[in-house]
């Protein structure tokens, strides 16, 4: 449950005052806080993270810890309250909280850890180490959240439920007839206390425990239904009790009702086996972990394959595993062998279930073998024959009946075994020595073939060494002969050299001959060469000429050019004007300078300086006489003409040139054409007239005098003057510089046409030429050197000649040498073949040995014959061990057989202390003596599961490290108290309590828990059991379609169904053949349903009237089929009588006892709810439902799980009795019409329909 | 006699649906037996315990598992003992397998030794009817009471199984280390039967049409349910026809007259 680690850490810790002064209080020292020698060993849990995100934590000190803190031992365990800040730990708080409630919840985690009082930062790791744990309340609160739909449950339960004791007395106590009631009169009570006495226990002084609980209470009687096991002390005291006083109290209810509630607490605080348990159950899809490989399990029950496959599947399954198990499909024997299977691997296992009966039933059926110790736990007076032997007072008796019926098995079968072993030893001694000389001569065989392979060996190294010598001498006689054929080439070469040479010699050419014919040669070829010679001299010349002829042009243009220049510069002298100069650099193609550019600006800029002076001084002289023929024209008017003039020159206005000629233009023809004008307008053009004049004046001002500009023009002109009769100086000498250049070329151009013309006067001119001059000069040089090649051979022919005639000897004697040498070498090589040859032979003859395979035999007989050297030793050894075992056991066997109480006393606590499988209820599995004495299992099993309560589940899941749950969710969900769910929910909608939940519970009722996690585990982890071995195959018909969705389909594991669920009974109304059958009662009035008169349940006597009438005709046959020897003479036909209504079962039980005798038959009665997890022979289904209301309701008879229970629990017969026109025609929905007309026709088709005769 | 039986009517007619039908007095036989029995006294000692000591004597074994397969007991119970024996010094290990301590043998001696003690006598009370064996005071003067016998009375011999039960369980006794135990029955006399006297009620609830008996045992002193059982098992039936028969004479007459 707490995670651990391995590492130590230590961290530094700050104590608040507070802190300081709780742990004075509680007697822990600091110093021995802070000694930092022995880890202490904490379980942190860590906070919530604050909403400042602050990380806060708790340390609980363990039990060994704290008692050493605190000085001395205690149940409490010391808490440090902890937060991080600024990254250091301080203590705000310490606390002491009991040990049996503060540690092994899931959020826990141990760590050691060492505290120091310094100043340092709290390591990063421990802080990461926290941080990285769940929260505890996070985790609860996703619980919370998921279990609240679960908590419904509880709230119907717990209506009304917290009542306190009421105690009165009583004047009368009755039993009824068959002392399972009680009725109690004369109680004196408040209003209000009759009313809840429903349900409450009941105690009456003067006896010990529950007598029982209210059943009901009518004109202040008491009824109450009594404990069976309380019946026999009432009998015997209930008539003498000294106190009359009844105590009626709520406690027992309640108090499960608080179990149930402390297991959900349990899951929020974490304190499951299974740390995943809540997200097992709580998750849409169950997070399961993946399944352990197994080795193959072996089996000791009979399974078939879907029994295999659940059980190794649930031996697999690491935390979950669901079996769904319709009706009679072995489940019993899967849990049973899985249980074995637990216990053979150490593993303790829990059997729970919702009732004590299951519980019973369950361990009941598992296999009595010696490594299984069942122990049931739980009231004794509440579990039922199957289980009592389990209980602890009974399990010593238990185990000595079992070993004792082990060991005289045993001890029976060792007596006979004696004289076997003797056959056995003998027989099997006699086998050994006939198969002891077919192993020897195996034996020598294989010894043989292991020589050979010896052989074999040595022979093929003999053979690779000959392959070896064969290869040398045969690369030898490969190189004597190349050689020898070398050597006839050779001569071959040698005889036609001298040829050759003999020839030569005799040709008739000498010394004399060589020489005329090399100067000839030679004289051709010089002659030919000096043509060659005179040729290229002739086009050089003539190249040599045009050359010159260019160069001379050359130098007249460049005479021509000077010429001009000197003509320029003697121009310029008198040049004039600046065009003038321009002109003449035009034309003798003068760049201009910089300087020149320069002065030619210069020139420019002056010209127009000088043009504005003139235009301005015309304006002047035009606005100087307008201004005087005004100051005429306005002197008589007396204006002052200052003040006009001191006036324009404040103004500042700017005119152009033209605005100014064309003011005085339009005073001009202003003046002309007006006859008088007013002096204002001519003072005010006068204005104007000023302004302008003094606009004129500034420009004019600004303009050098015209003669100043002369200067600066002739000026400027000069240096330009200069300038280009420099720059025309300079052409002149460059072309000056180029004219002697040319010159000298030409000079030495005539010097090369010289020479030339000197060199080709040395050469002949009478030479027959032939075309191709270089062609004749190459070949002839050719020939002139095959002439010397020719000379020097014959020269040296003699010599040779002998030389060769010498070498043509030697190479002869050579060539005789090397053919006796390949002669010798075949000689080798033929014996090499022959030894071949013979080693072959012998290989081949090993090999064949070898091919033969003794080993196998060999090994066979090998086994064999230790196979009975073991058998006659261990039968050996048996005979001889024989006799101490049953002498052991004989003695065992007496002890055994004398053992009273006091013997297995011993054995009995060994048994409880050693138990391995432990069943109990689901609800006593909470109980406080069980928790304490088996707080984990291995493995808890809880069987119907679909019949408990989520809360009810979960008090033995709390328990388990893996959880198999057994059950069948198309069989009816749990019963609260005596009614079913859907009862309560009605009851409590009538009493119309406001019960808001209502909807949530609805949910819970449409699918359960079982279900959800059967549909969504993965198949890995979930198996449905699908062959049934209850019903006989007609019967089983009837419930196949409520299985028809799941994977498997439902079937029949009985080989023969009619043999092996023979009824027996022949009678008018049944047949053999009959299994299935449907006493079909009208829908009419006489066979309708009848409600008690103030209750609320139904019954229906014509159906009472007919089961009456076929128990009688069942009675009957069954005694005709034992007279008839079908039946053993003392043998009872089980039959079960049930109903989906409570008072026709009642009404059923009562005829049974007092209106019928009937002494074949075994009967019980019950509810269909109740009669889930029961089977019977014959089962009679009294359907009660017939009337003719317009809603056509059937009421619980709708619901197909309960129909499905009502179907499967018959054996060998099943009888309905009903209208088959109220459930297949007038029921309203359309799907249960459908459900039951699928009932009417498999029992049509089985010829089992049976129309009641009228009358 | 009659004090007792108007005191039962008056608590069973407390419930106003039921009235007697009828009431009855009769007597039930049960035979007496005078049996002597052997008495052992022996040292406790368990049984397992003995056994293993009994094993080390007789052969060397060295393992818990070897004896597991003898005994057909599990090896958890025999590693345990061991340990304990060991540890108190019974056995000790040696080379070949455990043996006996000095201590041991003598131990095992002792349980092995029994003491037979004089025989016991007891008078056993057998009721057929019942299938019931009893211990039963030998003062038993039964009154001489006048009544006639039931009319079911089961007549059988008593079966000496079931009396060594009955005397292993109610004898068997401890002393100290010590157990006395009933070693088997030696002889049986059969005594005069008593007679018990029992009142018998044939009843009827009228609210829920019940017929039903009530047979109150003056020796037991209670409501004796098998013989409730004996006799609603017989008679039933019958009686609800009587009285349906009694109505519909009753009617008849009414309706002729």
């Amino acid at each position: 449950m707490v995670q651990a680690s391995q590492n130590t850490y230590k961290t530094s810790l700050r104590l608040t005052n507070t802190a300081s002064e709780k742990m004075r209080g509680f007697g822990i020292s600091e110093r021995s806080f802070f000694n930092g020698i022995k880890p202490f060993k904490v379980f942190m849990e860590r906070y919530p993270t604050g909403e400042d995100g602050s990380l806060s934590v708790a340390f609980f000190f363990g039990p060994e810890d704290s008692g050493r803190l605190m000085g001395g031992a205690g149940d409490q365990l010391i808490v440090l309250h902890c937060v991080f800040r600024n990254h250091k730990l301080l203590a705000v708080n310490v606390t002491l909280r009991k040990a049996q409630h503060a540690l092994g919840t899931n959020w826990l985690r141990e760590e050691s850890v060492v505290f120091t009082d310094s100043r340092e930062a709290v390591p990063v790791a421990f802080i990461n180490m926290i941080n990285r744990m769940t929260p505890a309340k996070e985790r609860s609160d996703y619980v919370k959240k998921r279990i609240s739909s679960w908590e419904g449950y509880l709230k119907i339960q717990e209506q009304g439920m917290d009542i306190p004791d009421i105690k009165s007395v009583y004047s009368t106590l009755s039993f009824s007839h068959d002392f399972s009631r009680i009725t109690l009169t004369g109680c004196r009570m408040e209003d209000k206390e009759w009313k809840e006495l429903r349900g409450l226990s009941v105690r009456l002084t003067g006896i010990d425990g529950d007598v029982g609980t209210v059943l009901k209470t009518s004109n202040r009687n008491i009824e109450v239904e009594l404990n069976t096991y309380i019946i026999k002390q009432l009998r015997e005291k209930g008539q003498s009790l000294a106190k009359k006083e009844v105590v009626f109290s709520n406690f027992a209810a309640l108090s499960q009702i608080r179990r149930l509630r402390h297991g959900f607490t349990n899951l929020e605080k974490g304190l499951a086996v299974n740390p995943q348990l809540d997200r097992l159950l709580f998750e849409e899809k169950p997070n399961v972990a993946p399944l352990k490989e197994l080795e193959k399990l072996t089996y000791h029950n009979r399974l078939n394959d879907f029994q295999q496959k659940a059980v190794s599947g649930a031996m697999a399954a690491e935390d979950l595993y669901v079996i769904q198990g319709p009706p009679g499909t072995g489940k019993t024997t899967v849990i049973s062998e899985i249980c074995l299977q637990n216990a053979k691997k150490g593993l303790r296992t829990l059997v729970a279930s919702q009732s004590n009966l299951a519980v019973d039933n369950a361990l009941g059926r598992l296999l009595a073998n010696k490594d299984i110790r069942i122990l049931r736990v739980g009231r004794t007076e509440s579990i039922e024959e199957d289980g009592k032997k389990f209980i602890e007072e009974n399990v010593g008796q238990y185990w000595k009946d079992n070993t004792l019926k082990e060991i005289t098995a045993q001890y029976e079968a060792r007596s006979v075994r004696e004289a076997e072993v003797a056959e056995q030893l003998e027989a099997t001694e006699q086998a050994y020595a006939e198969l002891q000389p077919i192993f020897e001569s195996q034996k020598k065989a294989v010894a043989d073939k292991r020589d050979a392979a010896e052989q074999l060996k040595e022979i093929e190294l003999q053979w690779n060494k000959e392959q070896e010598k064969f290869q040398a001498f045969d690369v030898q006689k490969e190189q004597s002969l190349k050689e020898a054929q070398n050597s006839e080439q050779k001569l071959e070469k040698l005889a036609s050299f001298i040829d050759v040479n003999k020839r030569l010699l005799e040709s008739g050419r000498n010394e004399q001959w060589f020489r005329k014919e090399r100067e000839r040669a030679e004289s051709a070829i010089q002659q030919l060469q000096q043509v060659r010679g005179l040729k290229r001299l002739e086009e050089q010349i003539a190249e040599k000429k045009l050359e010159m002829a260019a160069a001379a042009d050359k130098r007249n243009q460049v005479a021509a050019t000077m010429v001009g220049k000197k003509n320029a510069l003697e121009a310029i002298d008198s040049v004039k004007k600046v065009d003038g100069l321009l002109q003449i650099m035009a034309e003798q193609k003068i760049e201009e300078t910089t300087a020149m550019t320069y002065s030619l600006g210069k020139l420019d800029m002056i010209r127009d300086k000088i043009a504005e002076r003139k235009q301005l001084e015309k304006i002047n002289e035009s606005l100087s006489a307008a201004i005087a023929y005004s100051e005429k024209l306005l002197a008589p008017a007396g204006i002052s003409m200052d003040s006009l003039k001191k006036a324009a020159l404040s103004s500042g206005e700017a005119f152009t040139v033209s605005d100014i000629e064309q003011f005085i233009g339009k005073l001009r023809v202003f003046l002309k054409n007006t006859k008088s004008i007013e002096p204002a307008v001519l003072a005010k053009a006068l204005g104007g007239l000023y302004k302008r004049q003094n606009e004129l004046w500034r420009r004019g001002q600004m303009l050098k005098p015209f003669d100043i500009y002369m200067d600066n023009s002739r000026q400027a002109f000069q240096e330009l003057k200069k300038m280009l009769g420099l720059e025309l100086l300079k052409l002149q000498q460059h072309y000056a510089s180029l004219d002697i250049k040319w010159s000298a070329e030409l000079d030495k151009m005539q010097q090369a046409v010289n020479t030339l013309e000197q060199q080709t006067k040395k050469l002949p001119a009478d030479f027959d030429l032939p075309s191709d001059i270089e062609g004749t000069i190459e070949k002839l040089k050719a020939e002139l050197s095959m002439l010397e090649k020719e000379e020097a051979s014959f020269n040296q022919a003699a010599e040779r000649l002998k030389e060769l005639e010498a070498e043509q000897l030697e190479e002869t004697k050579s060539l005789q040498t090397i053919q006796v040498r390949i002669t010798e070498i075949q000689t080798v090589l033929d014996g090499v073949m022959e030894q071949l040859a013979s080693t072959r032979k012998k290989r081949e003859a090993l090999e064949e040995i070898l091919s033969s395979n003794p080993e196998a035999d060999y090994e066979q007989t090998a086994k064999q014959i230790a196979s009975l050297s073991f058998d006659k030793e261990s039968l050996k050894q048996e005979q001889k061990d024989l006799p101490l075992l049953q002498t052991i056991q004989k003695k065992w066997l007496e002890l055994l057989e004398s053992a009273n109480d006091h013997d297995l006393d011993e054995i009995r606590k060994l048994y409880i202390k050693h138990a391995n499988v432990i069943g109990t209820t689901c609800v006593a599995s909470a109980r406080k003596d069980f928790i304490d004495n088996y707080p984990v299992f291995d493995v808890v099993i809880i069987d119907e599961v679909s019949k408990a309560t989520p809360p009810e589940l979960l008090l033995p899941m709390l328990k388990g490290k893996k959880i198999i749950l057994v059950g069948d969710h198309h069989q009816l969900p749990p019963l609260l108290g005596n009614d079913t769910l859907e009862e309560t929910l009605e009851a409590m909608i009538q009493e119309d309590n406001g019960f808001e939940e209502k909807r949530e519970l609805e949910k819970l009722l449409e699918e359960s828990l079982f279900e959800r996690l059967y549909k969504n585990l993965p198949e890995t982890n979930k198996t449905m059991l699908a062959i049934q071995y209850r019903m006989h195959e007609d019967i089983m018909e009837t419930i196949s379609p409520f299985y028809q969705f799941d994977n498997d389909k439902l079937r029949c594991g009985l080989e023969d169904s009619d043999a092996e669920r023979d009824h027996f009974l022949e009678s008018p109304g049944i047949k053999r053949s009959n299994h299935l059958m449907w006493l079909d009662l009208p829908n009419e009035p006489a066979y309708f349903e009848e409600r008690m008169s103030g209750g609320k349940s139904l019954y229906n006597p014509a159906e009472l009237q007919e089961i009456s009438r076929m128990l009688v005709e069942m009675n009957n046959a069954v005694a005709d089929a034992k007279a008839a020897g079908r039946i053993e003479a003392d043998e009872l036909k089980t039959i079960g009588v049930i109903s989906f209504y409570g008072e026709q079962v009642k009404r059923l039980q009562r005829m049974i006892d007092q209106e019928l005798r009937l002494p074949h038959l075994v009967i019980r009665t019950g509810t269909v709810d109740r009669f889930q997890g029961s089977e019977m022979e014959i089962i009679l289904l009294s359907m009660v439902r017939n009337n003719q209301n317009t809603h056509g309701d059937i009421g619980f008879a709708k619901d197909y799980r309960r129909l499905n229970v009502a179907l499967s629990r018959a054996k060998q017969l099943l009888v309905l009795i009903g209208s088959s026109d109220m459930f297949t025609k007038r029921a309203k929905k359309e799907e249960t019409k459908r459900m039951y007309r699928h009932v009417l026709g498999t029992v049509e088709q089985k010829n089992g329909l049976r129309l009641l005769q009228k009358g | 006699m009659e004090q007792l039986k108007k005191k039962l009517s008056a608590s069973l007619t407390a419930n106003p649906d039921v009235m007697i039908l009828k009431s009855d007095a009769w007597q039930l036989p049960v035979s007496v037996n005078e049996v002597s029995y052997g008495r052992l006294k022996r040292l406790k000692m368990d049984i397992l315990m003995k056994m293993l000591l009994f094993a080390f004597q007789e052969t060397d074994i060295r393992r818990a598992a070897a004896l597991a397969d003898m005994l057909a007991v599990e090896e958890l119970f025999i590693s345990d003992l061991i340990h304990k024996m060991k540890s108190t010094g019974l056995i000790a290990l040696g080379k070949k397998g455990y043996v006996l301590t000095s201590k041991g043998f003598d131990y095992l001696e002792k349980g092995i030794f029994e003491e037979e003690l004089d025989d016991g006598q007891a008078i056993i009370a057998f009721s057929e009817s019942h299938g019931d064996y009893r211990l039963a005071e030998m003062d038993g003067q039964s009154e001489a009471a006048d009544l006639p016998l039931f009319r079911y009375a089961a007549d059988g011999e008593p079966d000496s199984d079931r009396m060594y039960e009955l005397l292993s369980r109610e004898m068997d006794a401890a002393e100290e280390n010590f157990q006395l135990i009933v070693s088997g029955i030696k002889e049986v006399t059969e005594k005069e039967a008593i007679h018990i006297p029992c009142i018998e009620f044939q009843l009827y609830d009228r609210k829920q049409d019940l017929f039903f008996s009530r047979v109150w045992n003056t020796g037991s002193k209670l409501w004796d349910e098998a013989l409730e059982k004996a006799i609603e098992e017989r008679e039933l039936i019958e009686w609800r026809k009587a009285v349906e028969n009694e109505e519909t004479e009753k009617t008849s007459v009414l309706q002729n007259g």
